[in-house]
């Protein structure tokens, strides 16, 4: 049931309506009944409402009831739909994307069966199967669900390095049961924005391995902080948080705040993970790249690599063996 | 006894006084009543002695507990209202003044319901044991009394003792075919009787017998009998009603008067087979064993003068034992009196003028009544042999009934006393049961005989003087009792009957009738009518009372009828036009279907007011996604800074349409006016030359305008309200406070605001790591 936005213009004084007029207040985010069905528009009524509509409420009808409403008080419908602009255009973009989206996510997709049978070079189907799936979220869920749908639309049309992180902490995610989509937004705005900071740092270091033991490597999870806060838009603490806790490793061992266990978000766990799987497979590890699922092997197993030892929970190192086949699981 | 254990529940009730409803009806114990209107409460609540009221609907909370406050604010009913309404303090004051127990909320528990109801019951239960037994231990500690010693009477009873023989004498007066037609408790034509007798009104029945049934009912109460109830009392008028009708078939049929002549005898038998009896007996039983073995003791002393004539004061202390029969069962009491009253009938001789007392030895259990001395009668129908067989045997039993009646007398009158104080719900029985005794029934037969019955006053005086010589000692009361009477036998005077107390204690009774209207409405038109009949007052003085009584008696029954006509409802034939109904019931639905309508549509708006309100967010990425890009091309060591910065100008002109070039500062020490040291490391202005002007920037770049943006150390718009057509920004790279190099960007007319241009810094200083990665400071 959706509402529409009307005016007090509309309205005349003795009119008699079959259908109720509802004011919304957006001050306390209510609604109330201004005028039941059948029930006269009076002057004193008018006035009112028109006092209201300068403080910021609106008169509403029910969008069912827009031709009676039209019928009744002489007005035109596209005047109606100029004052509900911004909503019908939000209507339009949901139903573009449902239908574009909504068919490539009625099959099934299990990231398994896509470590083992795509060509994981690509990434370029897990990536659009994640973007069907985001492009589905509904836009009035919240603002950072609204932004990673346009986000995720922007920047998952090619393999790079941060979508495919992003891709994989998403599938992940679900792996382990996250359904809510402001949780699943929180996980790919993080796996997108985690390294942004390492803009704010000479790029000569990055390919010197030295530098990843640098305290100055260590500040880019608060630099990438900063630059989204210069960026105007109020992300999740979740998001905030999977930035900063990027690094951190249960045993103490992370930067840049050395958090333990369940002090760590799982999301940042997550996160984290998939951003080793994803490294360690394009070689930004130890400059071998890997397949996939060789990558997930050692972190699995917790094979050293460039004296770098993947700590994770349990749970989730669990959770990362059932992505691998039979064959390889021992 | 058991309590009945009633509930009452008035519709609407809430769904936990419908569950506490379902729990009760499933016990057996519980009589559990259904009320829709407060009408129909009032008619139940009256009747019912104990009853517990449950209610959810407040206002005929109020209005019932106002109408029945007398009966609600007793300690034997209890009402509660569950309400899921919040009810001001001093609104629950004024109904719990009107007799409301509790107010609970409809949150209570079932249980604590439950247990409010057991409790109740239980205490109810506790408190009538309790009476019970204080009963039997003084009624033992009484009979202890007269078994061991002979203790001094106090005053009071001596008193009682005394009224008892005046009672006595006076129930001597009495006719003696009255006396045993009052002693059946049915009525023979009454009716009839009186109009052609002439009296107005009068009572044949004895003060005495109406005493002593009052004690036998008490007593028996003692004895842990007390079945008569409210529920019982209809039965024995009913019963009473269809034998009396029954008696007059009978009696007036010619052939049954010889038979009953001879079933004085055969009467016993009859009785004997009487489980009623046999009940009354177990409890009497023990009294009479100590009686007898008392009467054994004395027969030679005491009982020698005693004459057949004695029999009648021993009938009328008989009296109570059948009254007590009736008290179990009127029933079955009806069916060996019947009997006798053909007898009676049968007997009774209009030229006889002398009626003389017979006592009639029942059964072997010593169970005597009254009946009619039938001698004379049968030695003018010829039955002489009987008559000597028949005073034979009162001769052998005359010694024991004697003594036996005079201890229980004994008894009875101490058994009075605390009974009397207690149990005022005798009364009622009392009243019961006197009914269907001073129903006298007169034939036609006795007119006669009843002109001979006077009311003499000398005789009274006669009797006073000589009950006042009567040796308070009970057991010398009934031989000096019966010399009197003996005495007036030869003087041949007929034994009159003033029962100035028998009126008085029939009048009380019609109070308290009146007080239990609603408990037994025909019942208490029964008893008026038989007032009038027991009212009945032989003698020229009391005519004239009588006829008064008469017509305050007519009275009373007019306001009875009255009384009757507002309590019952009318629901005789009724034409019902269901036209009419039809229309009134289309018209009501119509009226209730637009108001329900009305209801709904607004109910439906309410709902609907309350769905949340869709706010859409605008999926802006805010320019974000061309960091993500640039951190990818950074960690890409295939690209070189060049195409990193070229990335940030394609950025640049897609979301704000604007150019940009990098510049360096080589060194900034050696050079401090740094015209020469600033070096283009990406020239992104080329691209627009074309446009305008301004944007080939080449030449001004050597201009005094590069020099001055080189000194910027802060970012910079050169209109800072956003509205000239070209705006410039400087943004200068410093790290660790060290100025790396700064980069000029022209916007033109995109930035509209300060989100756009804080959007175009951010991608700007993400450049800084290139300007960092190319600087060689």
């Amino acid at each position: 049931m959706k509402f529409l936005k009307i005016s007090s213009k509309f309205l005349k004084a003795q009119l008699v309506f079959t259908f109720d007029l509802f004011l919304y207040d957006t001050e306390r985010d209510t609604r109330l009944v201004a005028l039941y069905k059948n029930s006269p528009v009076t002057e004193e009524l008018i006035n009112s409402w028109i006092d209201i509509e300068k403080k910021g409420g609106y008169l509403q009808i029910i969008e069912e009831e827009l031709d009676s409403f039209c019928n009744e008080t002489k007005t035109s419908a596209p005047s109606v739909e100029r004052l509900n602009a911004f909503n019908i255009k939000m209507d339009k973009i949901q139903k573009e994307r449902i239908n574009t989206y909504s068919k490539k996510v009625e099959s099934s997709f299990l990231l398994k069966t896509f470590l083992l049978n795509e060509d994981t070079t690509g990434f370029m189907p897990l990536i659009e199967r994640v973007k069907s799936e985001v492009m589905l979220f509904e836009l009035s869920l919240s603002k950072e669900v609204s932004f990673t749908t346009d986000l995720v639309d922007k920047l998952f049309t090619s393999p790079i390095l941060p979508v495919k992180i992003a891709a994989f902490s998403y599938m992940f995610a679900k792996l382990n049961k996250i359904d809510d989509p402001e949780v699943l937004c929180s996980i790919i705005n993080g796996a997108l924005f985690k390294d942004i900071g390492m803009n704010q740092i000479s790029r000569s270091l990055f390919f010197n391995k030295d530098y990843y033991q640098g305290a100055l490597y260590k500040k880019h999870p608060m630099l990438s902080i900063f630059l989204l806060s210069k960026s105007g838009f109020e992300f999740s603490k979740l998001t905030k948080r999977i930035i900063l806790e990027q690094h951190e490793v249960i045993d103490g061992s992370g930067f840049p705040r050395g958090k333990k266990e369940d002090f760590i978000s799982p999301m940042s766990q997550i996160v984290h993970l998939s951003d080793q799987v994803i490294k360690l497979a394009s070689g930004h590890i130890d400059g071998k790249k890997y397949e996939v699922l060789d990558a997930i092997k050692k972190i699995v197993f917790q094979v050293p690599i460039e004296n770098l030892i993947f700590n994770f929970s349990t749970n989730l190192l669990d959770n990362l063996k059932s992505l691998l086949p039979v064959d390889l699981e021992s | 006894m058991s309590i009945e254990k009633n509930i009452i529940f008035i519709y609407p009730i809430l769904p936990v006084l419908n569950d506490l409803k379902l729990k009760l009806e499933e016990d057996d114990s519980y009589n559990v009543y259904e009320m829709d209107s407060t009408n129909e409460y009032k008619q139940l609540v009256g009747v019912l002695e104990t009853s517990i009221t449950f209610s959810s609907d407040m206002k005929k909370t109020s209005y019932f507990l106002q109408e029945n406050t007398n009966f609600l604010t007793g300690p034997n009913t209890k009402s509660f209202a569950v309400t899921n309404k919040t009810i001001p303090p001093f609104v629950i004051g004024k109904l719990q003044k009107f007799g409301l127990t509790e107010l609970l909320k409809d949150d209570v528990q079932l249980k604590s319901l439950l247990h409010k109801v057991e409790s109740f019951y239980l205490q109810l239960e506790s408190k009538e044991k309790a009476e019970k037994d204080s009963k039997e231990k003084s009624l033992a500690g009484v009979l202890i009394m007269n078994k061991n010693t002979n203790k001094e009477v106090s005053t009071d009873e001596k008193q009682r003792v005394e009224k008892l023989i005046v009672d006595k004498k006076e129930n001597e007066k009495i006719d003696p075919k009255l006396k045993k037609i009052d002693l059946s408790g049915i009525q023979i034509g009454g009716g009839q009787l009186r109009s052609k007798l002439g009296y107005s009104s009068g009572s044949f029945s004895s003060p005495f017998d109406n005493i002593q049934r009052k004690k036998v009912v008490e007593f028996k109460e003692n004895n842990t009998q007390l079945d008569l109830k409210k529920s019982t009392f209809s039965l024995p008028d009913n019963e009473y009603a269809k034998k009396r009708n029954n008696f007059k078939d009978q009696t007036e049929d010619p052939k049954l008067k010889k038979l009953t002549q001879f079933k004085s005898k055969e009467m016993l038998p009859s009785k004997k087979k009487n489980p009623v009896f046999k009940e009354v007996d177990r409890e009497q039983k023990k009294h009479e064993k100590f009686e007898e073995q008392t009467i054994i003791g004395k027969k030679n002393n005491k009982f020698v003068e005693v004459d057949i004539d004695k029999k009648k004061s021993k009938g009328f202390e008989e009296i109570p034992q059948d009254l007590n029969r009736k008290k179990y069962d009127f029933k079955e009491v009806d069916g060996p009196l019947r009997k006798k009253k053909k007898i009676d009938l049968s007997s009774l001789d209009l030229n006889k003028k002398s009626l003389k007392f017979e006592e009639v030895e029942l059964s072997k259990k010593k169970r005597k009544t009254i009946d009619l001395d039938f001698q004379d009668i049968k030695k003018k129908d010829g039955v002489s042999k009987e008559e000597d067989e028949e005073l034979n045997r009162k001769k052998k039993n005359i010694h024991f009934d004697e003594s036996e009646m005079n201890k229980k007398n004994k008894k009875f009158e101490q058994v009075d006393i605390d009974l009397q104080k207690k149990n005022k719900s005798l009364d009622l029985v009392e009243i019961e049961k006197d009914k269907s005794k001073t129903t006298l029934n007169l034939d036609l037969d006795q007119v006669g005989n009843s002109k001979k019955l006077n009311l003499d006053e000398e005789t009274k005086n006669k009797k006073n003087t000589k009950l006042d010589q009567i040796d308070p000692n009970q057991n010398k009361k009934s031989s000096t009792f019966n010399k009197v009477e003996i005495e007036r036998k030869k003087k041949g005077q007929f034994i009159d009957v003033e029962i100035e107390r028998e009126s008085n204690w029939n009048k009380n009774k019609d109070k308290k009738l009146d007080q239990h209207k609603n408990k037994s409405l025909n019942l208490d038109l029964e008893n008026k009518k038989n007032k009038n009949l027991n009212n009945i007052v032989i003698g020229e003085k009391k005519e004239k009372n009588l006829q008064s009584l008469e017509a305050e008696t007519k009275e009373k029954n007019s306001q009875i009828e009255n009384l009757l006509k507002m309590t019952r409802k009318d629901w005789g034939e009724q034409t019902i036009d269901y036209k009419k109904m039809k229309i009134e019931m289309a018209e009501k639905k119509a009226m209730l279907r637009s108001e329900e309508q009305v209801k709904l549509d607004k109910s439906i708006a309410d709902q609907l007011a309350l769905l949340e309100e869709v706010t859409y967010f605008y999926p802006g990425t805010f320019g974000l996604e061309y960091l993500v890009h640039e951190d990818a091309l950074l960690f890409t060591e295939s690209i070189d800074n060049i195409k990193a910065l070229k990335f940030i100008h394609f950025s640049l002109i897609k979301e704000m349409n604007a150019d940009i070039s990098f510049y360096l500062f080589n060194d900034f020490e050696a050079d401090p006016e740094g015209i020469f040291s600033i070096g283009l490391i990406y020239h992104g202005h080329k691209v627009n030359t074309t446009e305008s002007q301004i944007y080939s920037l080449e030449e001004e770049i050597s201009n005094e305008l590069s020099q001055k943006w080189a000194k910027y150390e802060l970012p910079t718009w050169d209109d800072e309200t956003f509205r000239a057509e070209i705006n410039h920004f400087v943004y200068p790279f410093f790290d660790e406070g060290k100025k790396y190099g700064f980069a000029i960007a022209s916007f033109k007319d995109s930035i509209k605001g300060h989100y756009s241009a804080i959007k175009a810094e951010l991608l700007i200083m993400s450049a800084k790591s290139i300007i960092l990665s190319e600087s060689k400071l």
